[in-house]
């Protein structure tokens, strides 16, 4: 049984047929061969009685009247029967009376013991009959009248009896063979009957499976328990195909809406951010209108709640697109010195309002040259610094940044940030990453927030290729740490001349100059509130504005006016952005012109800015945007306002040279008596650009394209600093063409002359602080 | 069972009983079905007496009880079914024989020459067996049937030599 455990069923089929077939075959041989030997027996016993009997019968008279002779003669009869291999007759007194033996006749015979020997046994009255060895006794009583007169005793020979079992079996045996293969030949080809329908049943199973095509059904076959098996698996196969086929409609629904959910998250960006641009812009305006300080301070706070708001919404699309993986990266050159003073400088007044000391150690040989992505790295550091100084009441907040590892081309950078907070207890440690988790609820009511800024951060760190780890003890503090790999950009361009931290010079911010050149400009918008908004402010930067309620009507306005530059908002009835970008670019195409067309959208996902460019757009606006943003879009720098650049100032509409944001940290910074740090700083400013700006001059002549390039990242690093933003751009895209192959004189010249000119513009505001009275 | 020696009388006694199993006597010899079947030993003072009478005791043949008689007058031998001459009463086995002439009575006798002188059997000894001489002529006229198993184990004398006895 153990042999046939793993074979086939074929084998099992044909094993089994065997063993039932040569047993039953065994049986019955043996069973015909024992009655054929059981009847032989009979047959000769039967034979030697009936000669015994007729030969006792025969024999009587020659018994009792002695005659031997005759006796004699009567037994050698039985010469006839060759069984018969001698026979004695004794008188009543048991004495031998007379003998046969086959072959001899002889009236004394000395082999007569045998039968004497049983004569005791003979009931007189019944028939003796012995088997003894190789021969069959018959002791018969010789009866006259009744009285016995003597015995006859036959002796026959089983030899032929012998003989005959013995030819039965040999014959068995053949029959045995013969059964033998007969059976092997019948089993194996009737198996078929059984085994067929399974190994096709097993085929096609085995093609549903490999095929994984649930569609496949089994040919049942007959009625038996094959063809209720294949039944029952082609049931089951239906059921797994309704099933997949339950499961994939359940997918696609799932699909379908998760599809939805993204469309609703952009919309909602849309939706939120129309009304946020009205808050925005009009607020803006009206900060510049006459107010008192009452009002002034209102307006102020209407602004900061709509930035909270804003970054609220900002955190949670970030986060919906974390969830949906369409977070992407940039991979740009950056310099990771301008991210980490910025970052800490957003965060030094606050530090200082609390009484907090924040405390920031660089080493000097940091690679500052990195490839990556700055925007997201600020934002986790604002995240991470922002919650050490939300949660600390008193004490310090410590930023380390070290080299961890660092090679020719790589670096990783180890960022620390340790406070002196409320810290975080040992079972929330866990979960303070989860997304809508602060460590407890008193925690949120407490400081407020959206707990999604940790996951946000934690998710960033993890597409960078490092691990956002916390230790904690509560009541006393957290550290917050991650490491961080770089790549390092390939040229490394002249030293630094940056240091960390500020001179501190205290300034008042003053108007800027206004330098501008009216634009003639048409404002696609459906919008009523964006109407007034966009076109108050371009009004009070200094241009024309023409409004199109529609695509419709801004493609037909196009055809009757030169306009210098088209706002066009995407979202729009009747005919949208997108559709009215195209028709005019085809319009265009015929009249061989080019107007610039900026989107001003919403629509804030990722990719958009390439979907509009792709539709012809040169540039897009994110909003709600500032006046700032709106002007620099003018002034051709659509490339600098994607995304983000929402946070709310106090500057002055007109400087537009210097960048709002920065400029009120440094005014808020340098408040007070330390203003006159900042003038001396400007003063320094001052006098060593116009010195680099010669330089650069002086090397472009002679061709210097490193020289350019020092001198160019010298300028953008200080202009930075200054709020010369768009000087600072200028200086970079200046660096970064050296950098980059070798650019034309032509280019260098222009790109020189591109920068003196904005330093112009820089040099009037910053001169304008300077003459600001305290 | 063991071999025991018998005298010559006692087997002739047997042998007397014996042949009531291989000869017939017709039926209307008898007065009636269970009349006696006798036996008869002429005369007395034979030395057979004792042997057939015991040989004889309590036998039957057939319905017939088997009575056994001696009798010593010649007229009284026709009322046997078996008659034994004894050897030494030889000298009236003639008158015997003539007295019993178309008569039912099996006669038998060791007297040599018995059979040929005209009696039934006639009992004679050889290599110290004895054995049977049959006068089947003699026996056919007495209404008597032979088995011819007795026939066969006896010796037959035929009819020509009847008469040609000496005595």
């Amino acid at each position: 049984m153990v042999i046939l455990k793993n074979s086939s069923i074929q084998q099992k089929i044909i094993a089994i047929v065997m063993v039932i077939n040569l047993l039953i075959v065994l049986i019955v041989l043996t069973s015909l061969g024992f009655k054929d030997w059981q009847s032989k027996r009979e047959n000769l016993t039967a034979s030697l009685r009936a000669l015994s009997e007729t030969i006792g019968i025969n024999s009587g008279a020659a018994l009792v009247f002695g005659d031997k002779e005759t006796a004699a003669e009567i037994l050698q009869t039985l010469a006839s029967n060759v069984d018969v291999e001698s026979a004695h007759i004794f008188d009543n007194q048991s004495s031998l009376f007379v003998v046969y033996q086959r072959g001899t006749l002889t009236s004394e015979n000395t082999s007569t013991d045998n039968s004497m020997k049983y004569l005791a046994d003979v009931d007189t009255h019944k028939k003796g009959q012995f088997f003894i060895d190789d021969y069959l006794l018959i002791i018969e009583p010789i009866w006259l009248k009744d009285r016995l007169v003597g015995y006859i005793s036959v002796k026959g020979s089983t030899q032929r009896i012998k003989n005959a079992i013995q030819d039965s079996i040999v014959f068995m045996c053949m029959m045995l063979l013969v059964a033998f293969f007969m059976t092997f030949f019948l089993a194996s080809w009737l198996q078929k009957i059984i085994s067929k329908p399974i190994a096709k049943l097993h085929e096609s199973i085995q093609k549903v499976s490999d095929h994984k095509d649930y569609s496949l059904r089994v040919d049942p076959g007959g009625k038996d328990e094959l063809g209720q098996l294949s039944k029952a698996f082609n049931s089951m196969i239906e059921q797994v195909q309704l099933r997949d086929r339950a499961l994939e409609d359940a997918k696609n629904l799932a699909e379908e809406a998760n599809q939805s959910k993204s469309q609703f998250l952009a919309n909602m960006s849309h939706e939120i951010r129309t009304p946020m641009n009205g808050i925005f812009g009009m607020s803006e305006l009206l900060a510049n209108t006459h107010l008192n300080a009452k009002q002034t301070r209102y307006v102020k706070i209407v602004r900061n709640s709509a930035s909270s708001l804003l970054s609220i919404i900002n955190d949670i699309l970030d986060f919906s697109k974390i969830e949906v993986g369409k977070l992407d990266l940039e991979s740009i050159n950056f310099d990771l010195s301008e991210v980490l003073s910025e970052t800490i400088e957003l965060f030094s007044e606050t530090a200082e309002s609390k009484k907090i000391e924040l405390i920031h150690k660089v080493p000097s040989a940091l690679p500052n040259l990195l490839i990556g992505d700055p925007v997201r790295l600020r934002q986790i550091l604002i995240n991470l610094l922002g919650n050490a100084l939300k949660f600390t009441e008193k004490g310090k907040v410590e930023f380390f940044v070290s080299v961890h590892e660092e090679s020719n081309e790589h670096a990783v950078l180890r960022f620390s940030i340790q406070d002196t907070g409320i810290g975080i207890a040992k079972d929330k440690l866990d979960s303070i990453f989860d997304a809508f988790t602060q460590a407890d609820e008193t925690t949120t009511r407490r400081f407020g927030g959206t707990g999604l800024g940790l996951a946000i951060s934690n998710h960033l760190i993890g597409l960078m290729g490092g691990g956002l780890s916390v230790k904690s003890t509560l009541g006393k503090g957290a550290e917050f740490s991650f490491e961080l790999p770089f790549s390092k950009q390939t040229q490394r361009p002249a030293e630094k001349p940056r240091k960390h931290g500020v001179a501190q010079v205290d300034t008042v911010l003053a108007g800027t100059h206004e330098e501008s050149v009216t634009k003639v400009i048409l404002l696609a918008e459906d919008n009523p509130v964006n109407q007034d908004v966009a076109k108050d402010m371009l009004e009070q930067i200094g241009h024309q504005v023409d409004i199109a309620n529609n695509g419709v009507e801004a493609l037909e306005m196009i055809q009757n006016r030169q306009y210098d530059i088209v706002l066009m908002d995407i979202h729009m009835p009747k005919m949208d952005g997108i559709e009215a970008s195209h028709k005019i670019r085809k319009l265009e195409m015929k009249l061989g012109v080019h107007t610039p067309i900026i989107a001003l959208t919403a629509n804030a996902m990722s990719g958009d800015r390439e979907r509009f460019i792709a539709e012809g757009m040169d540039g897009y606006l994110s909003k709600p945007f500032t006046k700032l943003a709106l002007a620099k879009v003018l002034q051709g720098k659509y490339g600098l306002m994607l995304d983000k650049g929402t946070d709310v100032n106090l500057v002055n509409e007109k400087a537009t040279a210097l960048d709002e944001k920065v400029l009120v940290h440094l005014m808020e910074q340098y408040n007070g008596t330390r203003r006159v740090k900042l003038n001396k700083l400007i003063t320094i400013y001052l006098t060593s650009a116009n010195e680099l700006i010669d330089r650069l001059k002086q090397a472009a002549k002679l061709s210097e394209i490193i020289v350019i390039g020092e001198n160019a990242h010298r300028l953008k690093l200080s202009s930075e600093k200054l709020a010369a933003l768009l000087l600072s751009a200028k200086c970079r895209s200046l660096e970064s063409l050296c950098e980059t192959g070798k650019p034309s004189n032509d280019e260098l010249l222009s790109a020189i002359v591109d920068i003196e000119e904005e330093y112009v513009r820089v040099q009037r505001a910053l001169e304008s602080i300077l003459d600001q009275p305290e | 069972m063991h071999a025991e020696t018998f005298t010559v009388d006692e087997v002739k006694a047997v042998y007397l009983l014996n042949f009531t199993s291989y000869i017939t006597w017709p039926e209307d010899e008898f007065s009636d079905p269970v009349a006696p079947f006798k036996y008869c030993l002429f005369k007395e003072g034979s030395p057979i007496r004792e042997p057939m009478t015991e040989a004889l005791r309590g036998e039957s043949v057939g319905e017939h009880n088997i009575q056994f008689k001696i009798i010593s007058l010649i007229s009284a031998v026709k009322d046997c079914q078996v008659l034994y001459i004894d050897k030494e009463q030889s000298a009236h086995a003639k008158n015997i024989l003539q007295e019993l002439a178309d008569t039912a009575v099996l006669t038998v006798s060791d007297q040599p020459g018995f059979a040929k002188a005209g009696g039934g059997i006639e009992l004679y000894t050889q290599a110290g067996r004895v054995k049977l001489l049959i006068n089947v002529k003699k026996v056919d006229e007495a209404r008597l049937t032979m088995s011819s198993k007795l026939l066969r184990v006896a010796e037959l004398i035929n009819d020509a030599d009847i008469g040609n006895e000496p005595w």
